[in-house]
Formats: structure tokens, sequence, C-alpha cells
């Protein structure tokens, strides 16, 4: 197949996975500067599930605020409107992995723990290097791998393939994707990305994790991605499908003059970190 | 700090860390002292371990040598497959020194 015949496929899927109605209307509220505190609160707090996921995230000792946040109102005042977005983003991205499959080679427990790890990475790497929405790089490590959902469920046996090639020559997933399907899961994320109108940076990244030089629109994230998803396949948090680890970019690395002595200095805390967000967001 | 199950807690006994309900509410911060009512909170809520003050009057035995070089062992098989390719890369060499010593950190907990 050709990238453009693979890209026609994705967008011709009619059951492709959907994000949930909540998540649409207030992306929607969002973009209307108009829109009212008062008027977000409710579209939210109609869905009541999300609503106890939110308040139960916020409290927890991943965001810090035990117990003292009861309303979505107090939520969105204390932490803003973008963290409580980041946070319906990650909770509408769990509803959308698969639970189970019968890929070999791909298990879609470990695949989640591996994109939990890589955002939660980011995150913490983001806040310690300052870019200005660390928030967002959680979502950022949970989706930049979004691609090999797509092709699990709707390319199983071309997968398939580059799951053993990657596995049976040592090399990135990435890359055997190439050599089977002629394409690869940062760019079918990208596609997928941009059928659920995510924000652009958050495209960009999907798109390039693997290579953060090329990115157009935001190489702070893209770079703490493409960081995070190296130092978590170290940590063997989860997996994402291979047994190989990336080569940092140089440029991303110069980028936050980050130390191999830091990473030392962090790796125990991360490692509470990633434990936490698994039970947190746990699927 | 020494780990104690749960039904060997006594009263009195000063938390070194803190206490999560479900891992992710915070119940009660280290430093405190344990009282009649926290206890039973504690077998209610059936949280099987907790940390102490204090040093440990029976400290688990010391890891057989031969057993820490087969984890050892087993951590370098583990990463030499994986930073196979980028082995060259001086960077990613001292990354994988640093998980290393993490990951057999965490093996020897």
């Amino acid at each position: 197949m050709t990238r453009e015949e693979i890209k026609k496929k994705v967008y011709d899927i009619s059951d492709l996975p959907t994000l949930p109605d909540v998540l649409i209307r207030t992306n929607k509220l969002l973009e209307d500067p108009d829109t009212l505190l008062a008027d977000l609160t409710k579209v939210i707090e109609e869905d009541q599930s999300i609503t106890s996921k939110i308040l139960r995230i916020v409290n927890s000792a991943f965001y810090g605020f035990s117990g003292k946040i009861k309303t979505i109102s107090q939520a969105v005042i204390i932490l803003g409107f973008n963290t409580v977005r980041n946070i319906m983003v990650s909770l509408s991205i769990i509803g959308t992995f698969p639970k189970d499959g019968d890929l070999e080679l791909f298990d879609p427990m470990k695949f989640w723990q591996h994109s939990v790890g890589c955002g939660t990475i980011a995150k913490f790497l983001g806040e310690k290097v300052g870019i200005d929405q660390p928030d967002e790089a959680f979502v950022a490590g949970l989706l930049h791998d979004l691609g090999k959902n797509i092709f699990a469920q709707f390319f199983k046996e071309d997968f398939f393939e580059a799951l053993k090639m990657a596995y049976e020559k040592n090399i990135l997933l990435f890359e055997a994707e190439e050599e089977v399907l002629g394409s690869n899961h940062a760019l079918v994320g990208q596609y997928l990305g941009k059928r659920w109108r995510l924000p652009a940076n958050l495209v960009d990244t999907i798109r390039f994790h693997h290579d953060p030089s090329h990115s157009k629109i935001d190489q702070d994230l893209t770079s703490i991605v493409h960081i995070a998803d190296v130092i978590c396949r170290g940590m063997g948090a989860g997996t994402g499908g291979d047994n190989s680890i990336p080569m940092i970019e140089e440029a991303s690395w110069k980028r936050f003059d980050l130390k191999v002595e830091l990473i030392e200095q962090w790796l125990p805390e991360l490692g509470e970190k990633v434990e936490m967000a698994n039970n947190l967001f746990s699927m | 700090m020494r780990r104690l199950k749960a039904e060997d807690l006594e009263e009195g006994m000063v938390l070194a860390e803190d206490i999560y309900r479900d891992g992710e509410i915070l119940l009660v911060k280290k430093g405190a002292a344990l009282t009649d009512s926290l206890l039973r909170h504690i077998s209610r809520l059936g949280i099987p371990m907790v940390g102490i003050e204090g040093e440990d009057e029976n400290p688990p035995p010391a890891l057989d040598p031969e057993e820490i070089e087969k984890i050892k062992d087993a951590i370098e098989g583990e990463l030499s497959a994986k930073f196979q390719r980028v082995s060259k890369n001086p960077l990613m060499s001292q990354l994988r020194e640093v998980f290393f010593k993490y990951l057999l950190s965490v093996e020897m907990k």
C-alpha cells in the first residue's frame, strides 16, 4: 500500500473510534470567547459519569487537591479551563483504546500503560524544564502512539507482520510499519487527530514524536514527548509493541538543557508517578 | 523506616510515609502518630503494609550474591537488546547506565 491509499482508507473507515459528545460540546464552548463559566459547567455536569471522574482526578495525589474540589466550577476556577479540558480529553481517550485484542505481540493493556507512562513523564519533564502547559504534555504523551490503535483495529494482518518484523530484526515498529504498510503510526495518528479536530499542537506531536525537529507548530511539546517516550521505554513502563529504543534527537535534548544526571535523579520519583497515574487512568 | 503489616501496628507509632486510599486520595500525612481510630481505619481499608518511623528490628535477609548477579544479568540482557542500535551514541550509552541503576534499585526493593 502507499501512503495515499492508507490515508484514504483511514478517512473511509466508517466505524473509527469517536470522542464523547460532552467533549465535543465543551470544545465548541471553549472556542467561543463569550462562553460563561456557568454554560461550561452545565454541559460537563450533565454527564455525571465524566463529572465524577474529573473530580476524582483533580482530588487525587496526581493533582494534589485532596478532597478540596467539590464541583466542576471550583475545578475550573482553581485549575483553569485548559487543565479541565485536558483531563476530559484524557478520560475520553481511554474509551477509544481497545481493551482486549487477539493480536499476538500487541497487548492493549501494556500499550495503554506505555501511553499513560509517556504522558506522565512528559508532564513531569514539562514542569521541570518549564514549558508553557505541562498538562498538555500529559495528553500529548497519552496520544502520541494513537495511530497504532488504528493499525491494530483496521489493518490487523499487516500490522501483525510489522510487529513480527520489529521483534525479529530488533528495529523500531515505526520502521517496520514503513516496510510492511508503506506508512507509519505517526502519520495515521495524525489523520485520526485531524478527524477528531484535536488542537493543532497535539496533532503535531502525534505526527512528529519520532522526529521533533521537523515539527512546525510546537517544538517544545513535540520534543518533550519524544524524550518522554525514550525514558518510558528505558524504565520498562508498558510497551508500545517493539523492543528497540529510538535515538534522542540532539536538538531536542539541547533545547531544554537536560543532563543525564538530572534524569538519574528524577527516575525514582518518575517511577512512583507512573504507577500512580496507571491506577488513576486505568482502563 | 521499617515496613509493618497492618496487624502488627500499634497505637503511638509514627507514620514514615503518607497513606493513600485507593492509591490516590491522601488519607493521613507522614509524621502522624497512630491512634485507635486510625488503626481501625487502616484495617477497614485493607491496606496491607505501612511504613513506620524507626529501625527495623529484624531486617529482611540480604539477597544472596548469586541472586543479585542473576538479576543484573537479566537487566543487562534486556537493556542491551533495547539499546543495540543506539549503543554508539554517547548520550544513549549514558542513559543506558542510568536505566540500569534504576531498574536494579527497583528489583532490589
